[in-house]
C-alpha cells in the first residue's frame, strides 16, 4: 500500500487538494487534511485495497470533514481571508479564454463555488479528480446511482446559472 | 457526446488553486520518517541507558548532584525561544510526529523522554511585557516545543 500511496499522491495531488479545499474552504486546513490522511494511511500500512485511488480520496475527504467538524477550517478562513477560500485562485488561464470567455469563466467559477457542498464535491471528484462513478461511489460510500444523479444535478444547476446570464 | 458545461468546468482546471510545495515535502517524506523516528528512539534509549549507568555510578561514588528544574527550550523558524512552562496555545497541532534533528535546544536536561509537539500558529505570552504574541510559522519550518515527560 505504501508504494501505492506515493503513486496516488503524485497522480492525484491536485484532485486530492481540491477535494479537501472544497470541503474546508481554507488552504492551510486543506493541506493539513491531505497531510493527515497520508500520515494515517502510511502508519496503518494495510494491504492494498481493491481501489487505492478511491481509498485515498475517501481518507482525504474524511480528514477534511474532521477539520470542519473541529470547527477550525471555516472559522480560520473567515478570520484570515474575510471569506471562505475558493477552489480556484481567481486568475483565469489563457486557454479558458479560448473556450469560455473570461467573464463567463469568472461566473462559472463562482457558480461551482456556490454549489451545495455535496454537488461541488461530486464535480471535483468527477472532473478534477477524474474519478469514475464507481470510484466516486466508493469514495463517498454511497450507491453509484445516487452519486451519478448528484453529479447530473450539479451540472444542471451550473447550466441554469449560466443560461441565466444569457 | 461532450457536455458543454462539463467541458467548460474542465477548462477551469488551469485556474485551480495549487497546493504549496511544502505539502509535497510533508506527504512524500513519509518513507524517511519512520526510519528517522526509529533512529531517534534508538539514540534516546542508548542515552537513557548511559544516564542510568552514570547515575548509578555517581550515586555510589557519593557525587550525585541535586537535579535542577532547568527550563526546556525550543526554538525554530525565527520564533524566539519559548519556555515550555509559559502558556502556549495553538489552533492546529498534532502530537507524536518527531522531526528528528530539527530541535534546536538552547538548554535543557540531558536527553530523556520528551513529548514533542509540532506546532504552527503559536501564541505565547511574553513573560516580560505580559502581551500575547502570535507567531505564524511557515509550514516547512516547524517549531518543536519540548515538554518533559515524567
Amino acid at each position: 500500500m505504501r508504494r501505492d500511496l506515493e503513486r496516488v499522491y503524485r497522480e492525484h495531488r491536485q484532485g486530492l487538494f481540491t477535494l479537501a479545499l472544497s470541503i474546508t474552504r481554507c488552504v492551510a486546513s486543506a493541506e493539513d487534511a491531505v497531510h493527515a490522511a497520508f500520515e494515517r494511511l502510511w502508519r496503518m500500512d494495510r494491504a492494498a485495497p481493491t481501489n487505492p485511488v478511491a481509498y485515498v480520496y475517501s481518507a482525504v475527504r474524511n480528514a477534511a470533514l474532521d477539520q470542519v467538524r473541529r470547527g477550525q477550517a471555516r472559522e480560520k478562513a473567515q478570520a484570515e481571508l474575510g471569506a471562505a477560500a475558493s477552489i480556484y485562485d481567481g486568475v483565469a488561464g489563457p486557454a479558458s479564454a479560448e473556450v469560455v470567455a473570461a467573464e463567463t469563466a469568472t461566473v462559472l467559477r463562482r457558480a461551482v463555488d456556490d454549489l451545495p457542498d455535496d454537488q461541488r464535491e461530486a464535480v471535483v471528484l468527477r472532473i478534477y479528480g477524474q474519478l469514475t462513478f464507481e470510484q466516486m461511489a466508493e469514495t463517498l460510500g454511497e450507491p453509484l446511482a445516487t452519486v451519478a444523479s448528484r453529479y447530473r444535478r450539479a451540472l444542471e444547476a451550473l447550466r441554469q446559472r449560466m443560461e441565466g446570464l444569457q | 457526446m461532450i457536455d458543454p458545461i462539463e467541458d467548460a468546468v474542465r477548462q477551469l482546471a488551469q485556474s485551480l488553486r495549487q497546493p504549496t510545495p511544502s505539502l509535497d515535502r510533508r506527504v512524500l517524506s513519509r518513507g524517511a520518517r519512520p526510519r528517522l523516528i526509529a533512529a531517534a528512539m534508538a539514540g534516546m534509549a542508548l542515552a537513557a541507558g548511559l544516564a542510568i549507568v552514570a547515575g548509578w555510578w555517581m550515586h555510589h561514588a557519593g557525587q550525585i548532584r541535586p537535579s535542577s528544574p532547568a527550563p526546556i527550550m525550543a526554538t525554530g523558524a525565527g520564533l524566539p525561544a519559548v519556555d515550555a512552562r509559559h502558556p502556549v496555545r495553538t489552533e492546529r497541532s498534532w502530537t507524536g510526529v518527531v522531526y528528528a534533528g530539527s530541535v534546536d535546544r538552547a538548554e535543557g536536561p540531558p536527553l530523556r523522554a520528551y513529548r514533542v509537539r509540532t506546532l504552527r500558529n503559536v501564541q505565547w505570552q511574553d513573560p516580560a511585557s505580559g502581551t500575547t504574541v502570535t507567531s505564524t510559522v511557515p509550514q516547512e519550518r516547524v517549531v518543536l516545543l519540548a515538554a518533559d515527560v515524567h
